[in-house]
């Protein structure tokens, strides 16, 4: 666990979706407890490599992602595809790490994998969340782990 | 005349928005062109005249750096401005790409003031030109 990442961690998050998407997450706590309130929650993993680095995996609640995309796009979700859903959530986890990596690596000692999506099938077996945030009511979950090996892969490059 | 946009990144959704920044920002998107990587913009930039060249870093294919390698070996091609719009922020990745000829720096995420601010001091008043003229039929 990283737990130097977490206050970073707020920060980053708090400033994607606030300048991209127009939302304002707040941070739960205690966040052991915040529960997603359903039983498959869209999940993203992004990797720091290098010494010192880790995993970070975001759990999107269904009505969150679904808020995220529509926020992102400025269009009704019901007009997108699965594409540009998968798209939204990949760039905004990629914008978080990147965010996440000028703050607690300035130096440029690590660098970042691409997003990926995990299926619900590749997730791990859910541990205590590190970070949990309210997003106008939609919950988002935040898991940050030692190194380990890449096993979401979502056919994208 | 607004001035000729291509955006060169990988993800199709971070295309659209910044094409809907850029109309935000003033700019007449209908001459705007769209590449998923360096190499097929390389392709666009051989048939077509551009202005102005936004570019990701981190791309299949083709990355920024490597793009922006190519576009300095074409004594024409360096010369069109290149906005780096990117998560990237590694000190030494940013200047190298200053060193192949970027323009300027913006950090994902962005504030559609910042694309529009770059723009006016990279295209100066080829930007506010097209800029006057897009607001006249503009529905902002």
């Amino acid at each position: 666990m990283r737990e130097e990442w977490i206050k970073p961690l707020k920060e980053a998050i708090s400033e994607v979706l606030e300048t991209m998407c127009f939302l304002c997450p707040v941070p739960v706590e205690p966040h052991e407890t915040f529960n997603l309130d359903e039983e498959d929650p869209v999940s993203t993993e992004i990797h720091f490599r290098g010494s010192g680095g880790g995993t970070l995996r975001i759990e999107f609640s269904k009505g969150l992602a679904s808020l995220i995309v529509e926020s992102f796009l400025g269009e009704d979700h019901s007009q997108m595809d699965d594409e540009q859903r998968r798209d939204t959530l990949r760039e905004i986890t990629n914008m978080i790490g990147g965010n996440l990596l000028q703050r607690i690596d300035p130096g440029g000692r690590l660098t970042l994998s691409v997003p990926s999506l995990c299926p619900p099938s590749a997730v791990p077996t859910r541990g205590r969340p590190q970070l949990a945030m309210d997003v106008e009511g939609h919950a988002l979950r935040v898991f940050v782990e030692e190194p380990r090996e890449e096993h979401c892969h979502d056919g994208e490059s | 005349m607004g001035a000729r946009v291509l955006i060169v990144e990988d993800s199709l959704v971070m295309r659209s928005v910044l094409k809907k920044v850029l109309k935000m920002a003033g700019m007449d998107v209908s001459r705007y062109f769209e590449a998923a990587n360096g190499k097929d913009a390389l392709e666009i930039l051989n048939k077509e005249w551009i202005d102005v060249i936004f570019t990701d870093m981190h791309m299949p294919v083709m990355d920024g750096l490597e793009f922006l390698g190519e576009l300095n070996r074409d004594d024409l091609l360096k010369r069109i401005p290149v906005i780096l719009v990117t998560t990237e922020g590694r000190p030494e990745i940013i200047r190298k790409a200053v060193a192949l000829g970027a323009a300027a720096h913006i950090r994902k995420p962005f504030q559609p003031e910042t694309i529009r601010r770059i723009l006016e001091k990279t295209l100066g008043k080829e930007y506010e030109r097209g800029m006057d003229q897009t607001l006249e039929g503009s529905d902002f």
